[in-house]
């Protein structure tokens, strides 16, 4: 009896170190990373974050980080009687509000073949995805134009970081790279994705959320604008008057 | 100390803002008009977005209207009746300028809007102040003492719908005023400025009221056309950045006895001239960068959540 109980709880238990095995064989790669959310509070001026992980065997690491998806209009600049004014606009949706790229070797070399199949890698192929809001009387080079003026307008701002840093990799088997992000940074939930590649195959990806929010006494602010605008207004009168009335009454007596 | 802004959504220094603030004190206190004319162009060359700088600009100036208001009022130097007049014209023209402001912001024109109208109204302030202190730095080289009439007769005294304003002791039309308050509202509400410099010399001399009634009435006009404008740019911009707004208030409260003591020690046309050149400097500037050609012919508009 009890050991026919010994063989009923065995059974179970080596099927399962042999699934734990398997799993291990589909996910040689495994990563984290220092905090699991970006806070923007007062303090907050840009921010830096350590992604980690190991990998099983030679390989090099891309690591692609993208930020939610905005609607936003881009504008061009015209000369009316020498003076440039804002004239045409144009609107894309689906714009990544942040994207940014890192690998352990160069990606020209890394992704020697291109593009891998089915995965969306390079910012060029992410832009690709970018859709115009209107503008179906643009001539294709006019929105193509639109679409460069886009990215770069992005580059300039620090959102697409041309090469955001260098994947450090130890003895083929730990990794590790800091992620810088800017002060402009906007909201909403990240993507972050790492790849491990070889020879321009992916052997395998992990995905994980980043959350950037803002937390604290800006949160706190910010909300009460937007959900509360009259009574912020009114808010900010009374705080105006009060300051004003203050610092008067307080110079008056120095 | 860097400081990030929730509603303006960028990380600035709070020590440049505080002596912004300062600056704007400084203008207050030895001219007797809030600074927010310099102001909103220099919180734009420093990176706040135009429309937070204008709306957060429109707080500031309740605060810095406040304290003149007061002060006068106990004094018995503001002429209500008049003010209301002016105040009728002024929150129809500041509502309107608000919603104009939204129209504008929404087409991605508002930043050209405030650049531009910048560059017309401090190059004639500028020019009109040099002129001013030139003439006076001439006249008290020459000693010829300074004479003005008695009693003039201007427009306001055509036109119909005339009032009686005690304080002022003036019997004048009620259109000019109220047309006064109208424009000087728009501008409020467009340029984020209280106007107390356009409105001071209108005042004088186109109303033709006593100089002694002028800073106070003025203060409640810009006060409550200030107050109005914040909370319409609260509800339908959302541009009111508070944080922004108390670190200005709190430079100018520092700012504005230091302004207050260095104009009893310099002589006027001397401190009006070398206000006139740094107002023009800025509409320089202006200038400059809408007639050079731009970095880049892209630029990013609003995000559209």
């Amino acid at each position: 009896m009890r050991r026919a109980g010994c063989l009923l709880v065995g059974i179970p238990l080596a099927a399962l170190l042999a699934h734990a095995a398997a799993a291990q064989v589909e996910r040689p790669l495994l990563v984290d990373l220092t905090r699991p959310n970006v806070r923007v509070n007062a303090a907050f001026h840009g921010a830096e974050l350590t992604l980690f992980g190991t990998m099983d065997g030679p390989g090099d690491i891309v690591v692609v980080v993208v930020g939610p998806p905005q609607r936003q209009s881009v504008l061009r600049k015209e000369r009316v009687m020498g003076l440039w004014v804002t004239g045409a606009r144009q609107i894309f949706d689906n714009i990544p509000g942040f994207y940014a790229v890192a690998a352990s070797a160069p990606l020209t070399r890394v992704l020697a073949r291109g593009e891998v199949a089915g995965e969306t890698i390079l910012l060029d192929k992410r832009l690709q995805e970018v859709v115009p809001v209107g503008g179906g009387h643009r001539s294709a080079t006019e929105m193509s134009a639109f679409r460069e003026g886009l990215r770069a307008a992005k580059t300039r701002i620090g959102l697409f970081p041309v090469e955001l840093a260098r994947v450090a990799v130890q003895g083929e088997r730990l990794f590790r790279v800091d992620l810088e992000f800017p002060s402009n940074l906007p909201t909403g939930t990240y993507e972050i994705r790492t790849y491990q590649v070889r020879e321009g195959h992916i052997t395998s990806t992990v995905t994980r959320p980043l959350t950037v929010a803002k937390t604290g006494f800006s949160a706190r602010v910010y909300n009460f604008a937007r959900n509360e605008g009259l009574l912020y207004g009114l808010f900010a009168i009374v705080v105006a008057v009060f300051a004003g009335w203050a610092g008067a009454a307080v110079t008056r007596r120095t | 100390m860097e400081i990030y802004l929730p509603i303006a959504e960028v990380s600035i220094n709070a020590l440049l803002l505080l002596m912004l603030g300062a600056i704007a004190g400084i203008l207050a206190g030895m001219f007797g008009v809030g600074g927010g004319f310099l102001l909103t162009p220099l919180l734009i060359f420093v990176g706040i977005p135009p429309s937070v700088a204008v709306a957060s600009q429109a707080n500031q100036v309740i605060a810095s209207s406040v304290s003149g208001f007061q002060i006068q009022l106990r004094r018995g130097n503001v002429d209500l009746r008049m003010g209301f007049v002016l105040l009728a014209g002024g929150l129809i023209g500041s509502t309107g300028g608000v919603f104009v402001f939204g129209f504008l912001k929404r087409l991605g024109q508002i930043d050209f809007v405030i650049a531009a109208s910048y560059v017309v109204l401090l190059s004639s302030i500028g020019t009109l102040m040099l002129i001013e202190s030139w003439r006076t730095w001439r006249r008290q080289r020459a000693g010829v003492p300074v004479r003005r009439k008695l009693h003039q007769h201007y427009l306001v005294h055509r036109l119909p719908l005339k009032m009686r304003f005690y304080t002022s002791r003036l019997y004048i039309s009620a259109v000019l005023p109220f047309m006064l308050g109208l424009a000087i509202g728009a501008l409020s509400a467009i340029l984020g400025v209280g106007g107390g410099f356009v409105m001071v010399p209108a005042m004088i001399y186109l109303l033709g009221m006593p100089t002694i009634v002028t800073i106070g009435t003025s203060s409640f006009h810009i006060l409550v056309v200030a107050a109005n404008v914040t909370v319409l740019q609260a509800i339908t911009n959302q541009t009111v950045d508070i944080v922004l707004a108390m670190l200005l208030i709190l430079g100018s409260v520092v700012g504005t006895p230091v302004g207050t003591r260095l104009a009893t020690r310099l002589p006027g046309f001397g401190l009006r001239g070398a206000l006139a050149v740094t107002i023009l400097g800025v509409a320089t500037e202006l200038v400059f960068e809408l007639l050079a050609p731009p970095h880049s012919l892209y630029t990013l508009g609003e995000i559209l959540r």
